[in-house]
C-alpha cells in the first residue's frame, strides 16, 4: 500500500467515527441492530462482535495510533475483575454506547464505563458441581444484539442479559454439563439469530451447530456435524427433520459415529457476501485412531452453513482420521485474495496441523495450503487436486496393542497435540494484504502404557508429553502472505504465544503474551514498536475503537488457559508466570 | 487424548495446600468423609434420594468400625484418568469447591499407578475387578473366544476398556457388531430388553445387570487372552503423609473381613467370596 492511499483513509476512517458517534447518539435506547453488526468492521466507534466484524479480519482502519504515534500509548486506566477466580482471560471485549462488555473466567461479565474504567454492573454466572471443564475456567468474549449481552458458559448454558442492568433476560440451556458438555466461545449474531457452537471434554460431546432467536433465545435449527446425526428446524414450535449430515456410513465404521466428538468449541465466523457461517470442527473421538477407521467426517474440518436453514454448504477436511488431536476448529477469515491480477473470494484458516489454508470460499476447494511453522512431521504436503494431507506414517501407535504390559515405543510428531496454532484468532490487514498468525513450535513425544486407569477402572492409554523445539523461543507471530504462503516477516517469544492480535490501519499489529505484555509491531517489517507489562499474561484479544475523538486500545490481562495445565519441558517455561484478572485501556498521551 | 496429563500436570506443580484431616482429626470432628463416585452402579449410586452401593456400604462399614459418622463425598469422574479423580477425590479438592475427602473408594491398588501418583497412598485392596460377558444363551450358546462378536451383536459402554478391546480385536473386525451406549447402566437396559443379545462390562455392572433373572442367561469372564491378566485390585487412597488414618483404615478393612461383613457385603451385589481382592496389595 502506499502513503497516499495511507492519507486517503484518514479523513474517511474520521466520517467513519463521526457517523458512529452520530449513531451511538441517536440510537441511545435503539440497541444493536443487524445493520450495526453488518457494518461492525467499518464502523471504529464501536466493536460489536467477535472478529471485529463477523468476517473476522480484526482490521480496524483507524489511524491515530500508529508506527509514528504509538510511541506515546499510555495507560488510561485498567479494571480489576476481583475476587479469588483469576485463571486465563481469554476475551474479546465489546464496546458500546460508551461500555465496554467484557467476559472473565469462570463465565463471569462485566460492564464498564469506557471512559473512567468505572464498574456499571457484574454478573456471576452460579456454576454447579460437578462441572468438569477440560481446559481451563476461561471465556472468550460476549455478543451483543438490541439491548441484550450474550454470552455462553461454563454449564453450557446461553445467557442474554440488560445491557444497562446486568439482568437476565432469557437464559436457554445449549446442553447438559452433566453429560460433559460446555461452551466457551462467543456467539454470534447473523441476521437476529445467535449462532453458537458447543464444547466439552473427551467424554461423548457431539459437536453441533445451533441458531437461536437472538431476543428470545428459542431455538430455529441445530445441525449436528457428525455424519449420520439428524438435523432440526423449528417451525411453529414443532422441531422437524431437516436432513441428515452428511452421508451416513461412509467415514464411520459401525457406530462409531455416535460418539464421535468433532466438537465446534471455538464458535464461527459470518461472511454476507456468500451468506455463509465458518465454523470449524474439533478432533473425532476416540482419540486412539486405529480404532475408527475412515475420515471421520465431519471432524477436524471447517463447514460452511448456511444460517437461515442450517444446511451445510461445503466442508473442508483438514486433517482426515485425526491421530493427532489436530482439532479442526480454527477460525476461517473471509478476505479478497489478489492473486494474478483477479479478485477471488477466499477464506484463510491457520491449522493445528501446522498449514495455512486458502479456500475459495464460495466452494470449498483448495486454493493453496503452506506451512506456518518451521517443522511437521505428520505429512509431507497437501496435494493441491485432492486438498488431501500426504501423510508420512508418523501416526502414534495403538495403545491396545501395548496389551503385552510393555511400554511401547515412543513417536516424536509435530505439531505437539496444543496445535501450530491453537484458539487465538489471527488478523488480517487489508493495507498490507498480510495475515497475523500467532504460532508455536512445539511436538510431542507419545507413547503406549501398558495400562492406565478411568474412573477406578483398567483402561489402554498413552502417554504423552509436549516439548518446545528450540531453546529460545515457542511463541512466534508470523506476518503470511495469503497469495505465496511466504511468511514475511517474524517475532518470536520465549513462551507460547496464546492471545488474539489485532491489526490496524495505522500500520500496526498488537498482540499479547504470557510473560504479561502487550507489544505492538510494524505490519510491514515486525519491528516491536512498543509494548506494555500488564502485571499478568495477555492471552485475550485485543480490540480498538474511538471515543470523542481518541483511539483507544483494551485488552484483557490474566494468565491462564490450556497451557499452564502441562508438564514436561513447556512448564519449565512458564511456571513462573503469575495468575491475574484485569482490562487494560490504553490512549495517546498528550503532551 | 489431551486431557490424559491434563491437571495432572497441574498438580505435579502445586504443593499440597491443606495437610488434610488425619486419624486424629477424624477422630476428634467425629466425621469420616470418604469419596466415592457418582453415578456408577452398583458400586455407589443414587436410588430413590440415597446413596447405596457396594462401596458405600463399605464406607459405612469402615466409618462404623472407626467408631465415626459417615460423610459421602460422592465425585464426577474425569473423563481422562484416576489421577484426575485422586487430587479431586483426595488430595487437593477440584477447584470449584468439592472433593477433597478423607479417603477415596474404588481405586486401583497398582504399584505403576502409586509410582504416578506419591501425594497418595493406595491400599487396602477390597475387590478383584475384571470384565465380564452377558449373554443369552439361546442367541449365542457358547462363549469360547471373542470371535462370536464377529457376527453377534454386543452392547458396551464407550470409552471403556472392554469397548477398546472389542474395537481394536481382530483388526477391527468386531466393530460393526458393536453397539455403544453412554453409560453401563444404559448398555445392561439394552440387554434385559432384548436388543443386543449379550454385554460386555464389569463383572460388578454385569452381575448387578443380571441379578437373580438367570433364567437363559449365562455370565462369564470375557474370553481373551488378556482379559486374565487385565484384571484388578480395587482398595482405597488417603492422602500420601495420612500414616496413622491408613493404618486405621487397613485394621477396619482387616476386621470386616474376618468377620464376614466384606464377603457378605459382595454377595449383596451376587459377587462371590472368590472375588475379595487378596489383602497384602499396597
Amino acid at each position: 500500500m502506499t502513503d497516499s492511499a495511507f492519507a486517503c483513509r484518514l479523513p474517511l476512517s474520521r466520517l467513519g467515527a463521526a457517523l458512529a458517534l452520530l449513531l451511538a447518539g441517536a440510537s441511545a435506547g435503539a440497541g444493536v441492530t443487524d445493520q450495526d453488526i453488518a457494518n461492525d468492521a467499518q464502523t471504529p466507534g464501536d466493536v460489536l462482535s467477535w472478529g471485529m466484524g463477523l468476517q473476522g479480519q480484526r482490521y480496524s482502519p483507524l489511524t491515530r495510533i500508529n508506527a509514528d504515534t504509538v510511541k506515546d500509548l499510555v495507560p488510561a486506566w485498567s479494571f480489576s475483575y476481583g475476587g479469588e477466580k483469576q485463571r486465563g482471560q481469554e476475551a474479546q471485549p465489546l464496546i458500546y454506547n460508551g461500555k465496554i462488555f467484557v467476559t472473565a473466567s469462570y463465565s463471569r461479565l462485566f460492564a464498564v464505563d469506557a471512559h473512567t474504567g468505572a464498574k456499571l454492573w457484574q454478573y456471576d454466572h452460579r456454576l454447579p458441581d460437578g462441572i468438569l471443564p477440560c481446559c481451563d475456567v476461561v471465556n472468550r468474549g460476549a455478543a451483543l444484539y438490541d439491548n441484550l449481552v450474550i454470552f455462553s458458559t461454563l454449564d453450557a448454558q446461553l445467557v442474554a442479559l440488560d445491557q444497562d442492568t446486568g439482568k437476565v433476560v432469557w437464559k436457554e440451556k445449549l446442553d447438559d454439563y452433566k453429560e460433559g458438555y460446555s461452551n466457551t466461545a462467543a456467539p454470534i449474531i447473523v441476521k437476529g439469530k445467535v449462532i453458537t457452537g458447543v464444547s466439552g471434554g473427551e467424554f461423548g460431546v457431539v459437536g453441533r451447530v445451533d441458531a437461536r432467536d437472538a431476543k428470545t433465545g428459542k431455538l430455529v435449527w441445530t445441525r449436528p456435524v457428525l455424519e449420520g446425526y439428524m438435523g432440526y428446524m423449528v417451525k411453529d414450535g414443532q422441531k422437524v427433520e431437516n436432513g441428515v449430515t452428511g452421508t451416513p456410513g461412509t467415514s464411520w465404521a459401525g457406530d462409531m459415529w455416535k460418539t464421535g466428538g468433532g466438537a465446534t468449541w471455538l464458535g464461527g465466523y459470518y461472511d454476507a457476501e456468500t451468506n455463509l457461517v465458518f465454523i470449524g470442527t474439533g478432533n473425532p473421538a476416540p482419540w486412539n485412531s486405529h480404532l475408527r477407521p475412515g475420515d471421520n467426517l465431519y471432524t477436524a474440518s471447517t463447514l460452511a452453513i448456511d444460517p437461515d436453514t442450517g444446511t451445510i454448504k461445503w466442508h473442508y477436511q483438514s486433517t482426515p482420521n485425526d491421530s493427532w488431536d489436530f482439532d479442526g476448529v480454527n477460525e476461517f477469515v473471509s478476505f479478497d485474495l489478489k492473486k494474478d491480477g483477479k479478485v477471488i473470494k477466499a477464506g484463510a484458516k491457520a491449522d493445528r496441523n501446522g498449514y495455512f489454508y486458502v479456500l475459495d470460499r464460495t466452494n470449498g476447494q483448495l486454493i493453496s495450503a503452506s506451512p506456518f511453522v518451521t517443522k511437521q512431521t505428520w505429512t509431507s504436503g497437501i496435494d493441491p487436486k485432492t486438498g488431501r494431507p500426504i501423510e508420512t506414517g508418523n501416526r502414534p501407535g495403538d495403545p491396545t496393542k501395548a496389551a503385552d504390559g510393555k511400554k511401547g515405543e515412543s513417536v516424536f510428531a509435530v505439531p505437539g497435540f496444543l496445535g501450530a496454532k491453537n484458539w487465538m484468532p489471527m488478523a488480517y490487514n487489508r493495507d498490507t494484504g498480510l495475515f497475523y498468525v500467532p504460532a508455536n513450535e512445539w511436538g510431542m513425544d507419545i507413547w503406549n502404557e501398558p495400562i492406565a486407569y478411568k474412573k477406578g477402572a483398567a483402561y489402554l492409554g498413552a502417554g504423552f508429553t509436549i516439548k518446545p523445539l528450540y531453546e529460545d523461543y515457542i511463541g512466534a507471530l508470523r506476518a503470511v502472505d495469503p497469495a505465496t504462503g511466504k511468511i514475511v516477516w517474524e517475532y518470536k517469544n520465549p513462551a507460547p504465544l496464546w492471545g488474539g492480535v489485532l491489526t490496524t490501519a495505522g500500520n500496526l499489529v498488537f498482540t499479547g503474551t504470557p510473560e504479561g505484555f502487550l507489544k505492538a509491531f510494524d505490519a510491514r517489517t515486525g519491528k516491536e514498536v512498543w509494548k506494555f507489562q500488564t502485571g499478568s499474561g495477555v492471552v485475550g484479544c485485543p480490540v480498538t475503537w474511538e471515543m470523542d475523538g481518541e483511539q483507544y486500545i483494551a485488552v484483557p490481562s490474566g494468565w491462564g488457559g490450556a497451557v499452564p495445565l502441562w508438564g514436561g519441558e513447556v512448564a519449565k517455561r512458564v511456571n513462573y508466570l503469575n495468575q491475574g484478572g484485569s482490562l487494560w485501556v490504553f490512549k495517546l498521551h498528550k503532551a | 487424548m489431551k486431557r490424559t496429563l491434563l491437571w495432572g500436570a497441574l498438580c505435579a506443580l502445586a504443593v499440597t495446600s491443606a495437610w488434610g484431616a488425619d486419624l486424629a482429626q477424624v477422630r476428634e470432628k467425629g466425621v469420616l468423609r470418604v469419596a466415592v463416585y457418582k453415578d456408577f452402579p452398583p458400586y455407589s449410586y443414587a436410588e430413590n434420594g440415597r446413596y447405596t452401593g457396594l462401596d458405600v456400604e463399605l464406607a459405612r462399614a469402615l466409618a462404623e468400625r472407626l467408631g465415626v459418622a459417615l460423610a459421602l463425598e460422592p465425585i464426577t469422574a474425569s473423563d481422562e484418568s484416576v489421577q484426575d479423580d485422586l487430587r479431586n477425590g483426595v488430595w487437593k479438592g477440584h477447584y470449584l469447591g468439592w472433593g477433597g475427602a478423607d479417603v477415596m473408594l474404588h481405586v486401583p491398588v497398582d504399584p505403576a499407578l502409586q509410582a504416578e501418583v506419591r501425594q497418595v497412598a493406595l491400599f487396602g485392596p477390597y475387590y478383584r475387578e475384571h470384565l465380564a460377558v452377558a449373554r443369552r444363551t439361546d442367541a449365542l450358546p457358547t462363549l469360547d473366544s471373542l470371535d462370536a462378536f464377529r457376527h453377534t451383536r454386543v452392547g458396551v459402554e464407550f470409552r471403556t476398556l472392554g469397548d477398546q478391546l472389542l474395537l481394536s480385536a481382530a483388526g477391527g473386525a468386531y466393530i460393526p457388531q458393536v453397539v455403544h451406549f453412554r453409560s453401563a447402566t444404559q448398555a445392561c437396559a439394552a440387554f434385559r430388553a432384548g436388543e443386543v443379545p449379550a454385554l460386555l462390562a464389569q463383572r460388578g455392572e454385569v452381575e448387578q445387570c443380571v441379578g437373580t433373572a438367570r433364567d437363559g442367561i449365562a455370565v462369564a469372564p470375557l474370553p481373551a487372552a488378556q482379559a486374565e491378566r487385565l484384571g484388578w485390585d480395587v482398595g482405597m487412597a488417603v492422602k500420601a503423609d495420612d500414616e496413622a488414618l491408613r493404618g486405621a483404615l487397613a485394621e477396619a478393612l482387616a476386621g470386616l473381613r474376618r468377620d464376614g461383613t466384606l464377603a457378605a457385603v459382595l454377595a449383596r451385589y451376587h459377587l462371590g467370596a472368590e472375588l475379595i481382592a487378596s489383602a497384602g496389595g499396597g
